[in-house]
């Protein structure tokens, strides 16, 4: 039995601990937001956070991670600028591959607030998007460091 | 106004059957709308769209939204000629349904540029439908002609006295009255949405991870099933480890099909690991000899055999030979 605690909630799931957390997020505990892109930590769809830090969850054990603090697309607040910098710019085309990119950007920030564009770029560089939303999601990486800074001073 | 002839199939074809997929945070509930024995009040002249007294219309949306923003842009055609509030405004996705086909491709597909094309005249006539009904609905609850009263934003108004009623308030009222056959269009001047950039109608659940993706799909007792695809062309397996597949914990089937090897489980990464165990050994196939390296010399060689004149513009003969530059460079393009 694998204990695990995601957005807040703990689960107990019957799976062996090599399974990748992906499968345990999305077929046991259902939540799809978290998406299935290559398997092989290689596009960042899958990304989501454990103890604040951006992993793939394609290539995680979910045994690795057992008491640790997840989080995925579903648990990151629904006002979180990175969500709201999203719709303003209009980023998603096809969609598919947003939820891992947001919760990528959403770590960048949280752990630079004011990233510079080289950082941003080497934060970012290995998560894909087949549609080519790339223009967008660097506007809305700067309306969402403006966001953010703007919660802070209020 | 202006009048579109209606020559295809009826736009107001009344759905019996609607199977409505709904959005929910555990993935996909298949609702079938026949059996919901809930009678919301609604009011619902065409398979299209319904009004419900909270002053929401939900837009039914049967194709596939993968990007191209047809999931708003069906909606909007919807909504301008409906003269409906953009606010108020949702859609909803419809599973398999034959009153959802494409006028044009006789199928439910979103592909060719032909969602709005196909939809554009019959989506704008179920629009004015319900405007033309809603508006009769409010010139007999305030007892003054038809011809006095208009639309405007999902309200409509007597021009003389003022007085207003939203559609949600003219539901009840609005789905008694018999529905028009021709009911006029907007003139273009009028048009409110089309034409317009609007905000896409999908972004806000695909930033929440609650837009429903083909592997997103969960229906109860599923069962996952990842096949082993031969590696050549025509390829048959010779053997493959059946017991090894189903020894996988959650692995309940392996069928041979002809695509190549199919594994059954209970949930995804179990079919991966059962195809992992299954260890197929191919033949050759009928092209052995077929690879990447292959078709890219065949193609070079092709270079130098006589080819097929596209388009001749000029004496390139000649300007070749006056050039003060020549580069020569070989581009493969990616098939």
């Amino acid at each position: 039995m694998i204990t695990l605690n995601v957005n807040g909630n703990n689960y107990t799931v019957d799976v062996p601990p090599d399974t990748p957390l992906l499968w345990v997020l999305r077929d046991h505990l259902k939540l799809t937001g978290t998406k299935y892109g290559c398997g092989i930590g290689e596009c960042g769809a899958c990304t989501v956070h454990v103890e604040g830090i951006a992993k793939r969850s394609c290539v995680t054990p979910v045994g690795d991670v057992q008491g640790k603090r997840i989080v995925t697309i579903e648990g990151l607040p629904k006002n979180h600028p990175v969500k709201r910098a999203w719709i303003i710019e209009q980023v998603p085309q096809c969609g598919f591959c947003q939820p891992g990119t947001i919760m990528q950007v959403a770590y960048l920030i949280a752990k630079y607030p004011d990233p510079s564009a080289e950082k941003i770029i080497r934060e970012m560089d290995d998560i894909i998007c087949r549609c080519g939303t790339y223009p967008r999601i660097k506007k809305a990486i700067k309306k969402a460091i403006s966001l953010s800074k703007r919660g802070v001073k209020k | 106004m202006r009048e579109i002839k209606m020559t295809r199939r009826s736009f107001l074809k009344t759905a019996s059957f609607v199977i409505a997929v709904s959005f929910t945070p555990f993935g996909t509930r298949i609702i079938n709308a026949s059996e919901n024995k809930e009678t919301i009040e609604k009011f619902k002249p065409t398979i299209w769209y319904e009004i419900t007294p909270d002053n929401m219309i939900t837009i039914y949306f049967g194709n596939s939204e993968m990007g191209q923003g047809s999931m708003t842009a069906l909606p909007m055609i919807v909504a301008d000629e409906l003269e409906a509030n953009w606010k108020y405004v949702r859609v909803k996705q419809v599973g398999a349904d034959d009153a959802f086909k494409s006028p044009i491709l006789g199928a439910q597909v979103t592909v060719a540029s032909a969602s709005v094309r196909g939809f554009y005249e019959p989506l704008r006539k179920a629009g004015a439908v319900g405007r033309v009904m809603l508006i009769k609905a409010a010139s007999e609850a305030f007892g003054v002609p038809e011809e006095e009263c208009f639309a405007k934003l999902g309200t409509v108004i007597h021009r003389k006295s003022g007085k207003k009623m939203t559609y949600g308030q003219l539901v009840r009222r609005a789905s008694k009255l018999p529905i028009p056959d021709n009911p006029p269009l907007k003139e273009d001047k009028d048009l409110r949405y089309i034409g317009k950039p609007m905000r896409r109608l999908d972004i806000p659940e695909k930033v929440e991870g609650k837009a429903t993706f083909g592997l997103d799909v969960d229906i109860p007792q599923m069962a996952y099933a990842l096949v082993a695809h031969p590696p050549a062309y025509n390829a048959k397996p010779l053997s493959y480890d059946e017991t090894g597949a189903l020894s996988v914990r959650g692995v309940k089937k392996v069928l041979k099909i002809p695509q190549g090897v199919a594994v059954l489980a209970d949930d995804f990464y179990s079919a991966y690991k059962g195809r992992e165990a299954l260890n197929v050994k191919w033949d050759e196939g009928s092209h052995p000899y077929m690879s990447s390296e292959y078709i890219e010399k065949y193609f070079v060689e092709c270079l130098d055999k006589p080819g097929f004149v596209a388009k001749k513009v000029g004496d390139t003969e000649k300007a070749l030979s006056q050039a003060k530059k020549y580069m020569k460079q070989l581009i493969m393009y990616l098939m």
